[in-house]
């Protein structure tokens, strides 16, 4: 098992008070996939009235250097900022 | 020889930073683009916006734009990108773009392609306060997730 840490930004900002920070520990190597719905997971169970799994499935999931693609693993304990669609400018 | 300069911060964005950055004595062409808060939106009246970044991604995005911009357009183009975050009121300047060229084809077209590349790419958010005191952050575009050279694991991904 590893463990995330997942830091919240624009539209997620709001769970940064509610709950943050966010741990997910999972099976090792893990999909973006099952990050997903693991994070989903822990928000219904931690914020009453969760609506954004689909914000959640539209997001992506970054480090600080680079976003990760829908067919990377993550194989190791870190932490993953997720990216809700972006509208800079 | 190109130069580059890209900044994402809080700081206030002074268009003199981008004009005396993006300025060549060899140069021609100078293209500086400001975008700034407006106070109508969707039909709504908006106070400020706010901005979000993931800064360091952020940062990391407008160089590698700027980068692919002066591949495509030239390598002696000087590029500044700045962007802003944090709650700006109406008015006040989120991003300032320069570019500097030898002729103004380049300039014009390498503007162009840095702000619609930061709109679709930097991972940047906008939040708008509205005059009846409701707020909203803005629909965007979802960032490119596709693998492109097949499945990659992220071993020492330590941020």
């Amino acid at each position: 098992m590893i463990e995330l840490e997942i830091r919240f930004f624009g539209a997620f900002r709001k769970y940064e008070a509610q709950c943050a920070p966010v741990h997910l520990r999972v099976e090792e190597p893990v999909t973006i996939a099952t990050i997903k719905g693991a994070l989903i997971e822990k928000l219904r169970s931690r914020v009453p009235g969760f609506s954004d799994s689909q914000l959640i499935e539209d997001s992506a999931f970054a480090t600080d250097r680079r976003v990760l693609s829908s067919g990377d693993m993550v194989g190791t304990a870190c932490v993953l900022s997720i990216l809700p669609p972006v509208c800079g400018g | 020889m190109s130069a580059v300069l890209c900044d994402v911060s809080d700081k206030k964005i002074e268009a003199t930073t981008v004009f005396d950055f993006a300025t060549d004595a060899t140069h021609g062409a100078q293209n500086f683009f400001f975008g700034s808060v407006r106070g109508r939106n969707a039909g709504r009246d908006v106070i400020a916006v706010g901005y979000d970044a993931a800064i360091p991604l952020a940062t990391q995005t407008l160089q590698e734009i700027a980068a692919e911009t002066i591949s495509k357009w030239g390598a002696s183009l000087k590029i500044c990108i700045l962007h802003r975050v944090g709650k700006l009121l109406v008015g006040e300047i989120s991003v300032g773009i320069g570019v500097s060229s030898p002729h103004r084809d380049e300039a014009y077209l390498a503007s162009r392609y840095i702000i619609e590349q930061i709109k679709i790419r930097a991972p940047i958010w906008k939040k708008e306060f509205y005059a009846d005191g409701e707020t909203e952050w803005l629909k965007g575009h979802a960032l490119c997730q596709h693998a492109h050279h097949g499945e990659r694991r992220l071993e020492h991904a330590r941020s």
